[in-house]
């Protein structure tokens, strides 16, 4: 199901459960029924002439996945794994993919309707990639659009 | 009905599924060639094979339906029709309804309808072609009036009857005008039952309703009683008519040769176990872990000995787990060998896009395989099957447009090369649209297949390699800076160490000396731009065959020769030809597989 469409369907009980990721200066919001699970950072293998918002790639369960790098998707810097870095796991466009976290906040309780709609452009991300901004009054999540900035079309690799 | 039902329905099940997928490659085999009587025996065989384990389970429709298709292959056999494209198209459409109820039936569900229109329209076609009594009834009217039919479940209960010294009687019941047809059968059947066993009946039970138009019921039964005793059981207004006669075991025209040929098939399927995908997924998967498992011993024996420094210790771990090495390799034959199937139903479904390709354009278009017999995995094939009906579907509709009246001929082969297999599609004339094949390269990608297009000047060929199994590989596991790699054993000529000081360079490539000859190197860390920047005294190399020229690789150390298994990456790395998979290691981590031809082309480090 959608995002939206489980927003949509939240927004009767008015709340939704998400976690927040920074990446740089940013804190990106995901609902939890987006993600698959968090897990402490594995050993990222570096793939060779593969694009630069790809990190590597993970074993996650005996799977390989790619890990994304959304600071580099969006060319504003590198995300920077340390000790809090986590990978979120997310499964988009039936691909299960990793997502490189510098770290990860609590789940919270969102009202559904503190997600707006995003202006043209945040923080260097276009309006199209995004599903929404929540301004909360400690903290300021961005939403992605997981399916857009995934998509292969967008980050195909280079022949 | 009792419960052995629910295991005469598995085993119809098994035997019938078999042989279904076997008719309709048979029917394809015929179609191509239709003089040649061996292929027509077997099909008929199977088609009967088929009727018989549907009587006994009691599906009689799909028994109807087969017995018709074995009337109409006869006449083809014997000369009264012709092996025209209706004749082809129409046992190919009941054929694939057979298949459709079968399905149904494992559901739990009746015999579809689709099953009756198809019989009446056999009846239909025959009766037009002239081969058949214009008063041959369709369904609903009854079938073979007057003989039991009886399966191999059925004579060996009547040979276990006959040992236990039971009588076998044939009772015929006429049922009065005024009664209820079925009630009045249901009756016959209950005393029945209470006195003996019912073998089988006509109508067959569950057709209970076809009495309606006869209002006769014959019953096989066994029991200790006799004729008279029988009859004194079945007293009713009902019955206007009871007669009892002895039985006697009168096999149907039974050709010896058809019936040794039923005897040996359920005898065969005995010794074969059929087993669901999932389980041999299952013992892979464990498999590969095994492998992983034991590729950790020989790093904890590599331990011991570099930083424990004990030899002895590690050369006993070595031992134990190359042992296990052995052993788990053999485990991993014995489960791929399981999994292997033959790419002929590959081509069977290609062949029949072909010939539907061909039927809707006017060409006559014919696919010629080869290396039917070329094995792969169940999984591949599985997955290859809608990508190869596509590719040929595009050549097809090619080589439909082409000039010329002629017939034309695609042709498909299949044959293994060490870890590999190749699928290839050849034609004449104008290839189809590159954007057209690309929509097949990713998902192949996916399985780990590749794709080659070979262009002449008035023929074309597409190529696809493909891993036979989702496989496990020797490889030589190397390292440079903090990178793990993995080169298939198999392009490995030799390893060798060099000092700095034996690398000189010509024309500012790297070349070292190897036998009393000039051996070009190519440093990995520079190919892969490895991070990190480290001079080292010594370096190991690997020594590949390119272009029938060695080249080494360079690398900081040789880890060693493992067996891994391979991991595709996946579509989003297909681009990427320098690397051909990955594999997961001892300790979990990932290592890229190396396609040593493809570094050394794309390079520029070389002094070739």
């Amino acid at each position: 199901m959608s995002r939206k469409k489980k927003r949509e369907e939240a927004s009767v009980i008015e709340e939704f459960q998400a976690i927040g990721f920074n990446v740089g200066e940013e804190e990106y919001g995901l609902a939890i029924s987006s993600v698959a699970e968090i897990i402490t950072t594995p050993h990222i293998t570096r793939v060779p002439k593969a694009p630069e918002y790809i990190k590597g790639v993970i074993n996650l369960h005996g799977n390989v996945i790619p890990v994304f790098d959304i600071a580099s998707c969006f060319k504003i810097g590198e995300t920077k794994m340390n000790g809090n870095g986590r990978i979120v796991v997310v499964e988009v466009n039936e691909e299960t993919v990793g997502i490189a976290a510098e770290s990860v906040s609590n789940v919270t309780r969102l009202p559904v309707n503190s997600v707006k709609p995003p202006p043209p452009l945040v923080s260097g991300i276009a309006a199209e990639y995004l599903d929404g901004v929540a301004r909360l009054p400690d903290r300021f999540l961005i939403f992605l659009n997981l399916e857009k900035v995934l998509a292969s079309e967008n980050v195909a690799t280079e022949q | 009905m009792t419960d052995s039902m629910g295991e005469i329905r598995r085993i119809f099940y098994e035997e019938v599924a078999d042989l279904l997928d076997k008719v309709d490659m048979l029917l394809l085999d015929i179609e191509d060639s239709p003089d040649d009587e061996e292929l027509q025996n077997q099909f008929m065989r199977a088609v009967h094979t088929i009727k018989g384990s549907a009587g006994t389970a009691g599906f009689n429709l799909f028994a109807d339906v087969a017995h018709k298709i074995e009337d109409v292959a006869d006449y083809l056999h014997t000369g009264k029709t012709a092996a025209t494209t209706e004749f082809f198209d129409r046992l190919s459409h009941a054929i694939e309804v057979m298949q459709n109820s079968l399905q149904a039936i494992i559901a739990g569900k009746e015999e579809p309808v689709e099953l009756e229109e198809v019989y009446n329209s056999f009846v239909e076609w025959l009766e037009e072609a002239g081969h058949i009594e214009a008063d041959e009834r369709k369904i609903g009217a009854g079938v073979d009036a007057n003989q039991f039919s009886l399966g191999e479940y059925d004579l060996i209960r009547l040979r276990v009857m006959a040992k236990r010294g039971a009588k076998l009687h044939r009772v015929d019941v006429r049922i009065a005008a005024d009664a209820s047809p079925e009630t009045a059968g249901v009756k016959v059947l209950t005393a029945l039952r209470k006195a003996g066993d019912v073998v089988t009946t006509i109508p067959a039970e569950n057709e209970m309703d076809a009495i309606k138009e006869t209002f006769r019921l014959a019953v096989l039964f066994g029991g200790e009683q006799t004729a008279e005793e029988i009859k004194a059981l079945l007293t009713d207004s009902d019955f206007l008519e009871v007669k009892v006669s002895a039985y006697v075991a009168e096999e149907k025209k039974e050709d010896p040769d058809k019936q040794q040929q039923e005897l040996l098939d359920p005898i065969k399927s005995d010794k074969t176990v059929r087993m669901e995908m999932e389980v041999l997924d299952q013992l892979l998967r464990l498999v590969g872990e095994l492998m992983i498992n034991r590729s950790r011993y020989s790093q904890i024996a590599q331990e011991f000995r570099e930083i424990l420094k004990d030899a002895e210790l590690a050369g006993e771990l070595d031992e134990a787990s190359e042992h296990l090495g052995y052993l788990t390799s053999q485990l991993q034959s014995g489960i791929m060998r399981a999994r292997m199937v033959a790419v002929a139903r590959l081509f069977r479904a290609m062949k029949r896009q072909v010939r539907n390709s061909s039927h809707l354009s006017a060409r006559k278009i014919r696919l010629v395989t080869s290396g039917d017999k070329t094995e792969l995995d169940k999984k591949l094939v599985d997955a290859l099957e809608d990508l190869l009906v596509e590719l040929v579907g595009a050549v097809a509709a090619c080589a439909a447009e082409s000039a010329g009246g002629e017939e034309v001929q695609i042709h498909t082969s299949a044959a293994q090369r060490g870890n590999q297999v190749f699928l290839s599609i050849r034609a004449a004339g104008a290839a189809p649209l590159d954007e057209e094949i690309n929509k097949i390269t990713a998902p192949l990608a996916e399985i780990g297949g590749r794709l080659e297009k070979e262009s002449k000047s008035d023929s074309y060929a597409y190529h696809i390699a493909l891993p036979i199994t989702l496989a496990i590989i020797p490889v030589m596991m190397v390292e440079t800076g903090d990178e793990i790699y993995a080169f298939p054993l198999e392009v490995v000529n030799e390893t060798l160490k060099v000092t700095q000081a034996q690398i000189s360079s010509v024309e500012g490539h790297p070349v070292t000396e190897l036998r009393g000859r000039a051996l070009s190197l190519l440093f990995l860390r520079q190919a892969l731009n490895t991070p990190g920047e480290l001079e080292k005294d010594s370096y190991s190399v690997v020594v590949v065959d390119y272009k029938n020229e060695p080249v080494g690789i360079v690398v900081d150390k040789l880890i060693g020769k493992r067996e891994i298994v391979i991991k595709p990456l996946g579509s989003r790395f297909s681009g990427i030809e320098e690397v051909n998979g990955s594999a997961i290691l001892g300790d979990g981590r990932v290592a890229l597989i190396l396609n040593a031809r493809s570094l050394i082309s794309d390079s520029q480090h070389l002094a070739v």
